[in-house]
């Protein structure tokens, strides 16, 4: 329940934020915080993109999976930003640390997520066993 | 939900399912008595067998051919494990990795290993790697059968 209206909220926000920077490109022109939550959506796109294809080639290592998922959205998001002029030759790195602040937490939160599952999973096969038992 | 049972000489298994609505419930339960009866074809030694569903533990694909696992035997089959997935759907067979398809009525537990794999234990004791993104299935027959 709280995660749905999380996620809903997560989008609402997303299509407000923009909507209001669309308008306001049409009301002032192309500004530099305009220009960026523009570069943000793009960038999420391929994000999305990159993370869809890669689920295409499921490995039974979580760990191998994860890290083929870091490297290619770090490449691709160094490759954008430095073509959109985020970072400069001196910080190209910064585009892997900036992912892995992403990641790190993502794989934490999965490892909790996979083991309430998991509880769950096991404590209907018990439940079922005890029904069958009845019977 | 109400269960009658009664021994009728010299006529072959019948179930009849009385409802007020074909609900999910309903269907569900339908869906699980015909898979009863559904069977595959597999070749053990040699032989063509038919192997009912209810038997099988796990579908595997190895090097291209598939293997279907019962409690004593194994048997190979022509049917690649896409062809059984989409032929046993509503029936319990679950994928649970790129070359595996596994029956739900068998599956004892699941745990999380040291190198964060997940491994399915069956009734029989044979064990399983279940992929993270087929997780969910599980769980959602889980969910489903909670809601039955």
């Amino acid at each position: 329940m709280l995660k749905e209206i999380l996620k809903k909220t997560f989008i609402f926000t997303a299509i407000i934020i923009l909507l209001v920077f669309f308008f306001s490109f049409l009301m002032i022109g192309m500004k530099p915080e305009i220009m960026l939550v523009f570069e943000i959506f793009i960038l999420s796109f391929f994000v999305t993109i990159i993370q869809h294809l890669v689920k295409q080639v499921i490995c039974t290592y979580f760990f191998v999976n994860i890290m083929i998922e870091y490297v290619s959205v770090s490449v691709f998001v160094f490759l954008y930003g430095y073509f959109v002029e985020w970072f400069f030759k001196s910080n190209w790195w910064m585009a892997f640390v900036y992912v892995a602040i992403v990641y790190v937490p993502a794989y934490f939160l999965d490892m909790v997520v996979v083991k309430r599952d998991i509880d769950y999973i096991n404590t209907q096969l018990e439940r079922i066993r005890e029904n069958n038992d009845k019977i | 939900m109400e269960i009658k049972t009664r021994q009728v000489d010299d006529k072959p298994l019948t179930i009849i399912i009385e409802y007020p609505i074909l609900d999910t419930k309903t269907k569900r339960l339908i869906k699980k008595m015909e898979a009863l009866d559904f069977m595959v074809s597999g070749n053990s030694k040699g032989k063509i067998f038919q192997v009912h569903i209810s038997d099988i533990y796990y579908m595997e694909s190895v090097e291209r051919k598939t293997f279907l696992y019962t409690k004593d035997e194994i048997y190979m089959t022509d049917k690649k494990l896409y062809e059984l997935e989409e032929m046993l759907r509503g029936t319990g067979i679950i994928r649970i990795s790129k070359s595996c398809l596994m029956n739900m009525d068998m599956l004892y537990s699941i745990r999380q290993l040291m190198n964060s794999q997940l491994e399915a234990t069956l009734l029989n004791g044979e064990k399983l790697i279940v992929a993270r993104t087929y997780l969910k299935n599980i769980k959602n027959i889980l969910k489903e059968d909670v809601r039955c």
